[in-house]
């Protein structure tokens, strides 16, 4: 990184540092060879940093006539979020150098904070302390002591699922390949509620609407949630100077903005829509939502059936289209009359 | 407390060039089918996002109708095969959160299919009437006046 930041080959590296306790890492923007020295890789490095490619892409941090290519790092995950931007066609591939690094699994600070007591880990340890790998499970190392970790307690759900340690595409990779990509199985939690009645499933999801409180941290986290006129949002509409005031007044409103069941329903299921064939699992929307809704059942939901209906994984291969723009002759089309 | 026999709202949003000349064929040629349908005219089946499903059941809609050209006959070409996937995940979608499937329902109505376009409504009222009124993704201040005019 300290190289690619001297030669001026990159302008801004996108990387983790660490953050407010030894479990926490957060993004970073390393700007130039020195501040590269405080870039790290941990199991604290749970954020998914393809999101702050996008930022950068809407707000420039190096003013927008350097054309130099901007870098990242990445893990065996999140290479499907640069794979999406590229399909998309927002990013090319020469527009960013990646640093693949091979990733056992990282924390779940919301488990962890929960597991402090049981795992005897006190304050002194968690500020002090340093999260380590060890023969690829995680472990807090203090000066006295050293801490094991049982990784379904700890890591990160989407960690349990790994498709891949490493990424398919990067410039330089640290560590060795992962040759063995396991295709991703269908969620058994998404299956059990695939089995239920509609009366216990409508159950089990007005609970997780009614907590919803519309703060959007979801959609603002989202690495595919990066429109600019956001369609479940009616305050996004994009306006000039000769936007009448009728035109504002009559911007058609899909969902408001209030917290009911209703409302939230429709917009945490247009969310998941609109991520069908794009979300690639990052975990960013759990990992954010402050009421610990679990959003990623609709995500998943959306991928299984991208997978079954349409034998399409979001973020597997550079060359596939975009799932809805394209169609198919042999599309399931029994459930129409 | 006196009510009528519960009738459902349909919102059917009906193609231009298909859908809606055979809804009209039907009407001309005077087929009797169930009356509860609101026909939204769309010019392809493909306009349709599931925005505007999901808005109509927020508006209190009991059911919605989505009808387009068969496949292969979509006056725009592709529109229809673009609703066909889209809306292949979207139904999926919709029964996930615990909406009872027979609430929304695609079919494909030729201009010269008004018997067809008779049948597939009647069909659609039966299987939703049952179901009694839409309630779980009614938007309140909406609910609140479905609740008043029931109570009347």
């Amino acid at each position: 990184m300290r190289e690619s930041l001297s030669s001026g080959a990159v302008r801004t590296f996108i990387g983790w540092e660490q953050g407010s306790n030894s479990f926490r890492a957060r993004p970073a923007f390393f700007r130039n060879p020195d501040e590269a020295d405080g870039a790290i890789f941990s199991p604290a490095c749970s954020p998914c940093l393809v999101r702050m490619v996008i930022e950068d892409l809407h707000y420039p941090l190096d003013g927008p006539d350097d054309r130099r290519p901007l870098g990242i790092v990445v893990r065996g995950c999140d290479d499907k979020g640069i794979i999406e931007l590229i399909k998309d066609r927002r990013i090319c591939r020469e527009d960013v150098v990646i640093i693949g690094v091979d990733c056992p699994g990282v924390v779940d600070w919301k488990k962890a904070r929960g597991r402090l007591e049981n795992e005897g880990i006190s304050y002194d340890d968690l500020a002090n302390g340093e999260l380590i790998w060890k023969d690829r499970k995680v472990a807090l190392k203090t000066s006295e002591k050293e801490i094991n970790f049982n990784p379904e307690k700890i890591l990160m759900n989407k960690c349990l699922e790994c498709e891949g340690h490493t990424p398919r595409i990067y410039d330089v990779l640290i560590g060795e390949e992962d040759k063995n990509r396991n295709l991703a199985q269908h969620p058994k939690a998404v299956l059990d509620i695939e089995e239920r009645t509609p009366d216990e499933k409508w159950e089990f999801w007005e609970d997780v609407f009614s907590r919803c409180i519309r703060c959007f941290a979801c959609r603002n986290i989202c690495t595919y949630c990066y429109c600019e006129e956001c369609a479940v949002d009616p305050t996004t509409l994009a306006i000039s100077e000769d936007t009448s005031a009728a035109e504002k007044a009559n911007r058609p409103e899909w969902v408001g903005r209030d917290s009911t069941v209703p409302s939230n329903a429709v917009y945490l299921m247009l969310r998941a829509y609109h991520g069908s064939g794009r979300c690639i699992n990052c975990e960013e929307c759990d990992r954010a939502c402050p009421m610990g809704l679990p959003l990623r059942l609709l995500n998943r939901k959306v991928r299984k059936d991208a997978k079954t209906l349409f034998d399409y994984e979001a973020g597997n291969r550079v060359e596939d289209p975009p799932l809805f723009s394209h169609y198919c002759d042999t599309d399931p089309g029994d459930f129409i009359w | 407390m006196e009510s009528e026999e519960y009738s459902p709202k349909i919102i059917a949003f009906l193609c231009n060039w298909c859908s809606y000349a055979g809804a009209d064929l039907a009407g001309t040629s005077r087929i009797q089918y169930s009356p509860n349908i609101r026909v939204i005219k769309v010019m392809c089946s493909a306009r349709v996002s599931p925005n505007f499903i999901l808005k109509a059941f927020l508006e209190g809609a009991d059911g919605v109708l989505l009808s387009g050209c068969h496949i292969g006959d979509c006056h725009y070409l592709k529109g229809n095969y673009f609703a066909r996937r889209r809306h292949a995940m979207f139904v999926n979608l919709l029964q996930y959160v615990g909406i009872e499937p027979q609430r929304f329902q695609m079919s494909w109505v030729s201009a010269s299919e008004g018997q067809k376009f008779g049948e597939v409504v009647s069909r659609f009222v039966k299987n939703v009437a049952p179901l009694g009124p839409q309630k779980k993704m009614v938007v309140a201040d909406r609910l609140d006046a479905l609740i008043a005019e029931e109570v009347k």
